[in-house]
This record gives structure tokens, sequence and C-alpha cells, in this order.
């Protein structure tokens, strides 16, 4: 194996392993604030990919259709916790609300069937290139470039509003000490629709960043989601750091695994998770456990 | 019924409880202006569920709370707090993983950002302990500095009632008298003071007045050295403490 292949090995779980960072901020966000884990995380991801194909294909710029991708599933994961979580979460169980994102994520792959039909929609580079640019015998397309520059952004944004402002201490003491934070004068509620909120932003930042790369489908969201928890979980399931090296180690592991066979790449990442979580029970940056109960 | 012009926080024979199970069956009381009231009461008798129900993480089942006159019964935490009554719950509740600013800061949480800083720069400059440590993370501090930053933290929307469950268990001598202060310091800033105290003795000399509660009632209530002086209240109720 000489190096150029090698490079281009890790370019290509890079980029992938991005995409993956992107949807596991959200997962985490979400579970840390408010202890759901949301299986409908790559859903959202899968509807901010279809929108920005649709605002495309109808002639918008990128300068319009990235921000109104965004801001609809902003508001979608706001909905998602307004409408069918937030109702449920005084008398749900944790498995209860669990099923409920289980079951948002079937509806919303349903109704994506139903809007956008069932064949692969595609969507070209957000800046298409004759041939991808070459560096030591490493090509990387243009989108690729997109894609890494993309996440970096959406999580050095979603870094600089949790650490330096007040919507960003509120979100962290919330899933600190809920009871504690509202003794401080949070609503803890609303907080927690934010994060929803935010979580479907990110989510819309993976899927308009990847839609030109692959032919998305209702069901591209399922597989995705299951990944970005992964992510998650090798990351430790704890921060912004922790989200990033999930990602990408996945995006490696994915990368190397296609090499031993692209049917099993799935399978052998996944296992390859099962492997890191025996030698480390808490993610790679897992230092500390987490709690979300709230302590009255 | 009339109150004293002066009186702040007023509870009117609230009711409330967890479930099934009530708790509070009737309570009475009031704290005035610029006053420290110690609430005392055996292990069970309601302490802590009465700071509860003040500040909403318990419902009042019946019964009224009213703040400056007006009725907060039945308003969210978050509303009540933001009225201006701040409680320093049992246990010591620091955002641990967060700066020892930034816990500072979400005491004043919905205030205006010039507000925030100017009240963050005044209570650092009132607690150099803390200050010495605002970049620290606050679960890093020891026992007792957690509890005097959660003290400050309640102090920052400058609350017109700070409620104090328990603010010494478990402190060194030295740092319970650091916390002491800071709480008889209230009194020239104006903030009405509610004062849970596992050390009954200590706490009815820094208090004005006070309630025994009793079940979940208020048993008696009177001026704290009175009932300081009272040998029935100290045999039955203060036991070996009073020695
Ligand atoms: N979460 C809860 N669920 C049900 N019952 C509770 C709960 N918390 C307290 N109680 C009950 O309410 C009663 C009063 O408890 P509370 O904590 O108010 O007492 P306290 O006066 O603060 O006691 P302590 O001095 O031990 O702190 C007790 O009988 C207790 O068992
Ligand atoms: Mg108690």
């Amino acid at each position: 194996m000489d190096l150029a292949f090698l490079l281009q090995l890790i370019v290509t779980g890079v980029t992938t392993g991005a995409i993956y960072a992107a949807v596991a901020m959200g997962f985490v966000l979400v579970f840390r604030v408010t202890g759901i884990l949301n299986f409908a995380q790559g859903e959202l991801l899968m509807v901010g990919g279809m929108l920005i194909i649709s605002f495309r294909g109808a002639g918008w710029p990128l300068i319009a259709a990235v921000p109104a991708t965004i801001a609809l599933v902003f508001l979608l994961g706001c909905a998602i916790y307004a409408f069918a979580l937030g109702p449920a979460i005084k008398r749900g169980t944790n498995i209860s609300l669990l099923l409920i994102t289980l079951g948002l994520s079937q509806i919303m792959q349903g109704l994506a069937q139903i809007g956008w039909g069932s064949d692969p929609r595609y969507t070209p580079d957000f800046t298409p290139a004759d041939r991808p640019l070459t560096l030591f015998n490493v090509s990387v397309t243009s989108q690729s470039i997109w894609i890494m520059g993309g996440v970096i952004v959406a999580l050095g944004v979603t870094y600089v509003v949790l650490e330096r402002t007040g919507i960003g201490r509120a979100l962290r003491s919330s899933s600190i000490d809920p009871m504690m934070a509202r003794l401080s004068g949070i609503n803890v509620r609303l907080i927690s629709l934010i994060a929803f909120g935010a979580a479907g932003a990110l989510a819309a930042v993976g899927g308009l960043l990847l839609a030109p790369v692959i032919g998305m489908t209702y069901a591209t969201g399922s597989l995705i989601g299951v990944k970005g928890i992964a992510a998650a979980v090798i990351g430790g399931f704890g921060s912004i750091p922790g989200a990033i090296v999930g990602g990408i180690a996945l995006g490696l592991l994915e990368s190397i695994a296609s090499l031993i066979s692209t049917g099993l790449q799935t399978g052998i990442s996944l296992l390859a998770v099962v492997l890191v979580l025996l030698i480390l029970p808490d993610g790679i940056l897992g230092g500390r456990r987490v709690k979300t109960a709230v302590g009255v | 019924m009339t109150e004293p012009a002066d009186t702040i926080l007023e509870i009117d024979s609230v009711v409330s409880g967890y479930g099934e199970l009530e708790i509070l069956h009737g309570a009475t009381l009031d704290v005035r202006a610029g006053e420290i009231v110690a609430l005392i009461g055996s292990n069970g008798a309601g302490k802590t569920s009465l700071m509860k129900t003040i500040t909403g993480l318990l419902k009042v089942r019946s019964g009224d709370i009213r703040l400056h006159g007006q009725s907060i019964t039945g308003a969210s935490v978050e509303a009540i707090v933001r009225k201006g009554i701040s409680l320093v719950p049992e246990g010591r509740h620091v955002f641990a993983g967060m700066k020892v600013e930034d816990n500072l800061l979400l005491g004043a949480y919905g205030l205006s950002k010039s507000e925030r800083d100017a009240k963050l720069k005044e209570t650092l400059e009132r607690f150099p302990l803390l200050q010495e440590r605002a970049k620290q993370d606050a679960g890093s501090l020891s026992g007792g500095q957690q509890q005097l930053l959660v003290v400050a933290r309640a102090l920052m929307r400058s609350p017109s009632v700070l409620l104090l469950d328990e603010p010494s268990l478990g402190l060194s001598p030295l740092m319970v008298e650091t916390v002491f202060e800071v709480i008889a310091s209230l009194r020239q800033s104006g903030v009405s003071v509610l004062l849970v105290e596992q050390n009954v003795v200590a706490g009815l000399e820094l208090a004005d007045r006070a309630y025994v509660i009793e079940n979940g009632a208020i048993a008696r209530s009177g001026i704290a050295s009175d009932l300081l002086a009272d040998p029935t209240l100290s045999n039955s109720f203060l036991g070996s403490a009073a020695q």
C-alpha cells in the first residue's frame, strides 16, 4: 500500500466522518439537555438533503438555498419537540420516548417518500469542477472540501454559542442540573426546544453538504442516523471534540473496511465500534458519565 | 387580614405535597423587609418542602403565596425566580463542568448583558475567593467554596428574598463562619432571608425572628432570641445542640 493510497483513504474517511460528526453533535446536544435519544436525527439530515435538492432544482442560488434549508430543518426540529416529545416528556418513560422518536423517523420517511418519490434525487456539486484537485497524487473533490469546511464552520458556530452566549450557558446548565437551571430563571422547556432546533440545523448542514455526493432517497437518513449515534458513542457522548473525534474515527474505519468488502463496510465499522467500547467503555473522549436525572 | 406594610413574602395557609402525599398542611408565615427569618424543625418536618413550594418546584394545592402583596401562586419556577425569590437548595448545586464565572452569570440569566457583567464584577469583588478561581471549573472547588459560589450565584439577581436550605451543612467551622457573615451582611443590602439551619442555635443567633415547623404546619413563632432562651424549646427540640 503506497502513501498516496493511504492518504486517499484518509481523505475519504475524514469527509464521511465530518458528516457523521455533524449528526453526532445534534444527537449529543438533544440527549444531554433532554435525556432523549432521538432516533429521528438521521431523518432530519435526509430532509435537509431533500430540501436543498428541491430549492436548487427550483433555481435558487446556494446563498438562498442553504440558509432556507437550515432554517426549515431547525423549525422541524423544534416542531418535533413542541408537538410530539415535549408533551410526552412529563409522563413518558425513556422507552416510550424512544419509541416516539422511532415512530417519528418512520413517519418522516413515509412523508418524504410521498413528497419526493422513491427514486434517488441528485443535485450538482456546489462548485462543479472539471476534475478534482490533486495534491501529492491524492485527489480531493471540491464537494469534499465543502463538506469538511462546512462542518468545521457549523461545529465552530456551535462551540461559540455553547461557550460564549447566554443561551449556550443555559443549554449547558440544563444538561448538568435541570432543577438548578430552573432555579436560575431558565425556562428548561424552551431550552429543550432550542436544543432540538439546533440538532435539526446541524443535521441539515450534514444533509445539504452530502446531497451532491450521493443519490438522496427517503431512506438515506436511517443508516446515517445510526452512524451518527455510533460516532457520538465512540466520542464519549459529551462534547464537540468528542463528536468530531467519534465522527472521523468512524469515517476512517469505514474507509478502511471498504478495502475488505464494500458490502460489509457498515457491518465491519459498527463491529469496530463495539470493539472500541469494549476497551474504552466511556468512548474515546468520555471522561464523564452522562447524567440527566432531575436531582430534586 | 392586613399585613404590616413592610412584609415582602407571605405564605398563607399553604397546602402542598408529593403525589398522593400531603406534606404541608396549611403553613402560614411571613418574611419582612431586611429581615433574617429562621425556619427550624426536626428532620422530615417539611422545611425543604416549604422552600420547594415557595419557588414553585412543588405545586400549591390550596392557600396563597404573595410576593410584595402580589400572588405568585401557580407561577412557574422560572417566573418566580425572575420576580425576585432565589433558592439555595440542599446540597451543593454548582454547575460542575462549567467555569465559576459562567456559574455566576447563570444566576443573572435573563438580565441584560450590561447588567450581568456589572453584577459579575461586583460579585467577584465581594468574594475574592471566587475571583481567584473565576476561570476554574466549579466542580473543582472544595465543598465550602462550592457552597459560597451557590450563595453568590443566588445573589446575582439581587433577589428580594433569599431562601437558604441548610447552607452550612458539611462545611468546616471556618467556612460556616464565612457563609454566616455573608448572610448577616444581607441585612444591609436589603435582601430578606428565610434560613433553614441544621445548627439551630447558630441559626437562631443569626436570625431576627423564627418559626418552628412541625408535621407540615407552623407550631410556634417569635423573636429569635426569645426562642433561643425558651427552656421548653431547648429541651424538647434543640436537644444537645443547646448546650
Ligand atoms: N420527593 C419526595 N417524594 C415523596 N415524599 C417526600 C419527597 N421529599 C420529601 N418527602 C417527604 O416529605 C416530608 C418532609 O420532607 P422535607 O424534605 O420537607 O423535610 P425537612 O424538614 O427538609 O427535613 P430535613 O431536616 O431532613 O432536611 C418527609 O416525610 C419526606 O419523607
Ligand atoms: Mg430538608
